[in-house]
């Protein structure tokens, strides 16, 4: 009887809890459409997919820029930025997420602008419009801990095996390197996911992961036991920015606006601060 | 000598009592031909000779040794594994769908059991198949197909395929049914010159004609029990037991 | 060469090379494929060099090559491929946007492709060239998925006999681990068992890689070691889906196959073996075929594991280049489908022989 009760019990408070939960989304939206009023950026001749909101592309599970939490929301470095974003333009936030290697095709259909840790390229800007980039990133290599592989710059890729993540700027760099012979006799094993590549590294089936900087940097602070920095090639800068449609240069105006803003503040510093400490 | 005797053979599907105490001794040499209305277990104690079916309590004795001795629906007595399949290999079987293997020629159907079971090799078997099939008179089919066949030469080549194993005691089970009325006959001459070879022989048929001719004795079965046994004369122009003149009246 | 079943299938091989017992259409396709060889083999020794289509490249193009000399990364790729009797190449600039050459040489001249009927020509040799796995790794392409698709249903095949006769089987000892085993395999997809026979077994068992199967100086070790993750995978897959396809063949054979078998004495794996197997053959080849069929675009899903099959290839030049990639896909997908579909067809009818 007692244990009954105390199911009881708990059952309650884990509703209430639940309606707590809920109760402080509902919170944060009223925050959000009460910013509505006062979003300090003018959005009104930008035309979004949905009234009042900011759809954006994302593909989660490419930490830490986007990851999942316990309970499944999505939070990292880029979902926070989206939020601030938002918040200056006055606007809701609806993430979609999505695959990255088609990603780019979504834009004008399925959300209004990227935000998924996209490099600005020459090719890229040929199909859709950057915001100015709000962070700098570098190819890294990784390698397993202890491994005795050096690497001194990019061409000592040649005759390794190398894990990357498919349709990201690592995997057209290393394709052009191997193109042009700057590598010669090196294997590339794309993944769908990053996460596969570091499993597959840390199972000793390939000799490095060729990834982003801040995503290297997130899995050695994370598990410092299995992987090592190799190399990071402080050469060649490569810029996050947010994309969007060819032809949406409202929205980029807006979102350079809001960046500048944010800026100003201290956004990126504490933002940096807090995802990649 | 005795080549089969059945003791209190007993056989039930579930609550349907096929066969109740059956006893039948079958000397050596000797054409027995069961008739007896459908439904009588004929075909049923014929294959429970062989295995086919297994029977729910008795005793089969082959060539007077025990071949299987079951009482309620277990297996009383063990026989050693080699000298049952001896035992077995003591019988042939003739099948009223004849059961030929319809992916071998008709001479690999013949060779087949005996190199795989007798572990004989092709040079040894492949006079004796060849000499069989002259003597049901389809030599010139040795590379065909059963496909190819009539009713009748299938059946033909079915007999040759269970001689070529080789048996003391040859079962058939209904081995005419099966085909067009033209073709009965050429079988029934096969069956019949392997009984003046002296074969131990024993029938489940319809062919009144035959067991009266070729029979030594006759057995009318009747309800999963025999009803009466005899010589065929006796069988077919006197009989005693009121089921057998009832049936001998409805199919003659 | 004392067994005779190896001697007649040595003669039915030979009887293959026989041109006089061929068909006259089979007579007809070998000419026509003889004549196109000879003609290519006569057009490859007036092909343009490898020389001849550099000679071609612009001044930009030659002095970014040469830039190309001391730069850490270099600028121009140059893609060349050495088909028998076509040249490809073409210069692109990695990273630099504006200076890009393609030609195509064909019996002797060169062609300037970067527009028109020519451009459409060369990136399909090109397209194509790399979805066959030519001039690149062991395991790429069109190779990948052939090899991939025959090996899993020959060995899967040959394991779903056992599963199939287990399934069967009156005694729960047997027949519950096949059913379970079919039960699993069919009921979970096949991605996530690569997955798991790729990444996780490794993780179990510590020490062990896919890799270390191989020599670890060996360049390709890594795609072969995953190419054997993925061989397990599809045949633990493809047996239990044929482990079907081969226990409704079996049942479907005639009881008095079974009857006549064991009054003559011949015991269960005799029985199977020699009478039961060989006729349910000709039932299985069919819905095989149509496995086989399934599988070879299955094989796509080698993707999570880094390896590259036909589509992947195909969705990673459309990526960087042109929607008319697919094109040549679909080519050689209906070519490697149509061909096995000959073969299958071929194997039917020699099992039909008795019907």
């Amino acid at each position: 009887m007692k244990r009954k009760i105390i199911a009881m019990l708990l059952a309650a408070a884990m509703l209430c809890v639940s309606f707590v939960g809920c109760g402080s989304d509902d919170s944060k939206k009223d925050v959000s459409s009460a910013a509505a009023v006062q979003g300090s950026v003018d959005v009104s001749n930008v035309k979004l997919i949905k009234e009042g909101t900011l759809s954006v592309g994302m593909e989660i599970g490419y930490p830490p820029f986007e990851d999942k939490a316990e309970n499944g929301d999505p939070i990292g470095y880029d979902v926070d930025l989206v939020y601030a974003l938002a918040d200056k333009m006055g606007l809701e936030v609806n993430i979609v997420d999505t695959a990255f290697d088609v990603i780019f095709a979504g834009i004008g259909t399925n959300y209004d602008c990227v935000v998924s840790a996209v490099t600005i390229t020459d090719e890229r800007r040929e199909n859709c419009l950057f915001s100015e980039p709000y962070i700098d990133s570098y190819q890294a290599v990784v390698v397993k801990k202890g491994s005795d592989i050096k690497i001194e710059s990019l061409k000592d890729l040649s005759g390794k095996s190398v894990a990357l993540q498919d349709a990201t700027t690592s995997k057209a760099l290393l394709e052009d390197m191997i193109k042009t012979g700057t590598v010669t006799d090196c294997k590339m094993g794309p993944s769908e996911k990053v996460l596969t590549a570091f499993t597959a590294l840390d199972n000793g089936e390939y000799d490095v992961v060729l990834c982003d900087s801040p995503v290297a940097d997130t899995y050695i602070t994370n598990y410092p036991d299995k992987y090592e920095l190799a190399f990071l090639d402080k050469e060649n800068v490569e810029q996050f920015g947010v994309a969007m449609a060819k032809n949406d240069v409202e929205l980029q105006t807006a979102v350079n606006e809001a960046m500048k803003q944010l800026k100003e503040e201290g956004f990126f510093e504490e933002n940096t601060a807090k995802w990649f400490a | 000598m005795s080549m089969i005797r059945t003791e209190h053979v007993s056989k039930k599907f579930g609550h349907l009592e096929v066969l109740k105490d059956v006893n039948l001794t079958v000397e050596n040499g000797e054409v027995i031909c069961i008739i007896g209305p459908s439904g009588a277990g004929k075909s049923t104690f014929l294959r429970s000779l062989n295995q086919l079916e297994v029977i729910t309590g008795g005793k089969i004795f082959i060539e007077n040794e025990l071949f299987l001795h079951r009482e309620h629906d277990r297996t009383v007595e063990s026989i050693d594994k080699e000298k049952h399949k001896a035992l077995m290999l003591e019988m042939g079987m003739v099948f009223q769908h004849f059961n030929l293997f319809p992916h071998k020629t008709v001479l690999e159907n013949l060779m087949l059991a005996p190199m795989t079971v007798k572990g004989l090799s092709q040079a040894e078997v492949e006079p004796l198949a060849r000499r069989l099939l002259e003597e049901v008179g389809l030599s010139e089919k040795a590379d065909e197909y059963p496909s190819k066949l009539s009713g009748g030469q299938k059946q033909r080549v079915a007999i040759a395929r269970a001689l070529a194993m080789q048996p003391k005691i040859m079962l058939f089970d209904e081995p005419t049914s099966a085909l067009d009325p033209e073709l009965v006959g050429e079988v029934l001459n096969v069956m019949k010159k392997l009984a003046e070879e002296g074969m131990t022989m024993l029938c489940v048929t319809h062919e009144m004609g035959f067991a009266r001719e070729v029979a030594d004795r006759v057995v009318f079965m009747a309800d999963g029990i025999i009803m009466e046994e005899g010589k065929p004369e006796e069988i077919f122009t006197n009989p005693q037991n009121d089921r057998t003149k009832q049936f001998l009246q409805s199919i003659l | 060469m004392k067994n005779p079943k190896f001697a007649a299938f040595f003669r039915w091989l030979l009887s293959l090379f026989d041109v006089r017992k061929w068909e006259k259409k089979s007579r007809v396709i070998a000419v026509v494929l003889l004549s196109l060889f000879v003609v290519a083999t006569a057009l490859a020794f007036v092909k343009p060099s490898e020389q001849a289509l550099m000679d071609s490249a612009s001044e930009k193009i030659r002095a970014e090559l040469q830039k190309d000399e001391t730069r850490s990364r270099r600028q121009v790729a140059i893609t060349y491929n050495d088909l028998y009797f076509i040249n490809y190449a073409s210069f692109s600039t990695a990273g630099v946007k504006g200076i890009s050459e393609k030609y195509v040489g064909f019996a002797g001249s060169v062609h300037h492709a970067d527009e028109g009927a020519w451009n459409v020509t060369g990136q399909f040799i090109n397209y194509t060239y790399r979805m066959l796995g030519c001039g690149q790794s062991m395991l790429y392409g069109a190779k990948l998925t052939i090899l991939l698709t025959t090996i899993s249903i020959v060995c899967g095949l040959f394991i779903a006999i056992f599963l199939a006769l287990g399934k069967i089987s009156k005694n729960p000892l047997i027949s519950l681990p096949c059913r379970a085993y079919i039960f699993f395999f069919r009921g979970t997809p096949l991605m996530i068992q690569i997955f798991c026979i790729y990444l996780a077994v490794p993780g179990i068992f510590e020490g062990f890689s896919w890799r270390s199967l191989f020599d670890s100086n060996d360049p390709e070790g890594v795609f072969k070691g995953a190419f054997v993750a993925a061989c397990i995978a599809f045949v633990l897959n493809s047996a239990a889906y044929c482990a079907e396809i081969v226990r409704a063949a079996v049942e479907s054979i005639d009881k008095g196959q079974y009857e006549a078998a064991k009054a003559l004495g011949m015991s269960y794996g005799q029985t199977m073996s020699k009478i039961i197997i060989p006729q349910s053959a000709r039932r299985m080849i069919p819905p095989v075929c149509n496995e086989f069929v399934m599988m070879i675009k299955d094989a796509s899903l080698v993707f999570v594991i880094g390896l590259m099959d036909i589509t992947t290839i195909s969705k990673t030049i459309s990526a960087s280049g042109s929607y008319l990639v697919f094109i040549p896909a679909l080519v050689i997908y209906l070519i490697i489908t149509a061909f096995f579909t000959y073969v299958f067809g071929k194997i039917e009818k020699k099992f039909s022989v008795y019907e």
